[in-house]
């Protein structure tokens, strides 16, 4: 229980550590971002005069600039406590508003992502064990790596580039056809998963080859073990051999990786999202960081500090129940 | 290192096909960024008629947006990015390795804070800090570049430093020099680091990696201001600026970058098993 109540503790830290990293990373920075901010809405022309320009600026930022930098900072905190993170310079929405709507998409395609490349990934490593030392193995485990080698966001590119441009094969961008009316319908559900796809797929292709050789190289150890060679001797069939004594005694540790991955659920990749338009967290993070949209990077990344470092937290407690043998602790 | 190790490490390079095939990557790399920028010198000038040229003698692989020859900045952008993804590498591994060392050896209430500092970097997600990082401290500068990359790249190499320092620290020689009264510091680096050099220079490889992926994924997305010829801002131009990626005769502009950074990537990352399999006699089965 003392381990918990460490593990809790230093969640807390970390989220705090966050928080004022995000305020004082924005607000030190040469180049104050509300000036920025004015100086664009009187270029533009948004705003007529400066006045109008700087009460604009003011409502968009949860804290008054010209307190002493301190009173800034608890402003900050008190508005991060009360959920209000100021309001995007592009678009003027408020950025909570904005985290409420992107983060179900990236949630969605992301916990499809790990399931399969999880599932296939475990499926292909045991294989791969059973069939060690044939020439098969050699040029799948050279394929493997090569796949393993590939950054997501490159493999998103390629896909993008054949699947959508040279073969119009997948819709563009977007995470359903904007024509198709929002709803339970056969229609809107198929326009859903056809735009989920691609996005997919690219987490797919490049993570399961890792999670493959992981398992792989723990079944070649598993299968040198005596209980194995016994259940051959006993003339077992070869799937019940794979499955039920490789296959379970190989598969516990692949779950650290899987409990560790959780984080990835809720981050997803903001190059993978930008690159299909996908409306999900990561691409609304790409897009504020080109735009220089201060307010809304700053709140995208503190919710997605909070929600990783909870869900590391959640991960580090569900792991010691599932394998009983993780010593609590140093 | 002696004479007969060195010899004995070429020996299993040459004999890992995996780290044979690496290598020769790699040194086709290094070879391309350290001579290519003076045999071919990079002209940046417009070049209208020249718009996206197929691939030719003149431009083996054609001409980008504004005509300029594409093998020509690929190879100017392998010595931009081999620079930032070397210097990321070094600063990761620097930094991981000291405070990894001092973390395990010296114990106590210094233990108690660097581990704490380790926990709260290592629960931060690691590419969207780089990004934000990147996004407000505007730089060109390699070094301040391959800083951001290691902003906390470096913390799982100074966890796993630190559980290795604990079970050097009890061994009988490290015993002989505490009892001789040498400085704890001389002690972590001349008695210490010494023993770890072959488990550092694996990580180190593992950080050129990892600075490889993040560092593409920043120009990419163009939050590094673009006045190089680094793939990532190729990729970054093909997609949101000239709008290469929608041309079907502009091919050549999007590919070419996209296999050089596979090809490194690939080459890094075979290199990088097979200097594993060196120092780790164990797995040479």
């Amino acid at each position: 229980m003392k381990w918990l109540y460490r593990r809790a503790l230093l969640a807390l830290l970390s989220v705090s550590f966050t928080v004022v990293l995000t305020f004082f990373l924005i607000r030190l920075m040469p180049g104050n971002p509300m000036d920025y901010y004015i100086q664009i809405l009187l270029r533009t022309g948004r705003a007529r005069s400066m006045q109008e320009a700087i009460a604009r600026a003011r409502s968009l930022m949860p804290v008054n600039m010209n307190d002493p930098i301190w009173k800034q900072l608890l402003d900050y905190i008190a508005g991060v406590l009360h959920g209000d993170l100021g309001r995007s310079i592009s678009s003027f929405t408020p950025v909570s508003e904005i985290i409420v709507k992107s983060l179900p998409w990236t949630v969605f395609i992301s916990s499809i992502a790990l399931t399969l490349s999880f599932t296939i990934g475990t499926i292909v490593g045991l294989v791969l064990a059973y069939k060690r030392g044939t020439k098969f193995e050699g040029f799948s485990v050279a394929a493997l790596t090569i796949f393993g080698a590939i950054p997501s966001y490159i493999m998103a590119l390629i896909l993008f580039y054949v699947l959508t441009i040279v073969y119009p094969i997948f819709p563009m961008r977007g995470a359903y056809d904007s024509l198709i009316p929002v709803g339970l319908t056969f229609e809107f559900v198929a326009s859903v998963i056809t735009h989920a796809i691609l996005p997919v797929a690219s987490y797919v292709l490049t993570d399961f080859a890792g999670w493959a050789l992981g398992i792989r190289a723990m079944a070649t150890t598993v299968l040198g073990e005596d209980y194995v060679t016994v259940a051959k001797a006993r003339g077992l069939r070869e799937s019940r051999i794979v499955t039920d004594y490789v296959g379970r005694n190989s598969i516990l540790p692949q779950f650290t990786g899987l409990v560790l991955s959780i984080g990835f659920l809720f981050g997803g990749s903001p190059l993978v999202e930008m690159i299909f338009t996908y409306p999900g967290i990561g691409r609304f993070f790409a897009s504020a960081v080109s735009a220089r949209d201060y307010p809304l990077l700053q709140g995208l990344f503190l919710v997605l500090s909070i929600t990783v470092i909870s869900a590391n937290l959640i991960a580090d407690v569900l792991y010691t129940r599932i394998d009983p043998r993780v010593k609590v602790g140093d | 290192m002696e004479l007969n190790d060195i010899v004995s490490s070429l020996r299993v390079l040459v004999e890992n096909k995996r780290a044979l095939l690496g290598s020769l990557i790699l040194l086709g790399f290094i070879l391309m960024a350290l001579f290519g920028p003076m045999i071919f010198p990079l002209d940046m000038n417009p070049k209208f008629d020249q718009v996206y040229a197929p691939p030719s003698l003149e431009h083996p692989l054609g001409a980008d947006y504004i005509g300029v020859d594409i093998l020509t900045e690929i190879i100017w952008g392998a010595k931009d990015v081999l620079t930032i993804v070397l210097i990321g590498g070094v600063i990761t591994v620097v930094l991981g390795s000291i405070i990894g060392l001092v973390a395990g050896y010296f114990g106590g209430v210094v233990d108690l804070l660097l581990n704490t500092l380790v926990d709260i970097a290592l629960t931060i997600p690691g590419l969207p800090l780089v990004i934000v990082l990147a996004g407000l401290i505007q730089t060109r500068d390699p070094v301040s570049i391959g800083v951001i990359l290691s902003a906390n790249a470096w913390a799982a190499l100074a966890r796993s430093m630190r559980s290795q320092v604990l079970s050097i620290k009890e061994r009988d020689f490290i015993e002989a020099s505490r009892a001789i009264g040498i400085g704890r510091l001389r002690i972590v680096f001349y008695d210490v680091l010494p023993i770890l050099m072959p488990f550092v220079g694996i990580n180190f490889l593992f950080a050129v990696v990892q600075s490889l992926y993040a560092s593409v994924a920043l120009f990419f997305i163009g939050v590094l201001p673009f006045s190089t010829v680094h793939w990532g801002t190729m990729l970054n131009i093909a997609m949101q600026v000239s709008g290469a990626i929608f041309v079907p005769y502009a091919r050549h502009y999007v590919i070419a970058p996209v296999i050089f950074i596979i090809l490194l990537q690939v080459g890094l990352i075979l290199f990088s098993y097979g200097v594993e399999d060196i120092f780790n006699p164990r797995l040479r089965a």
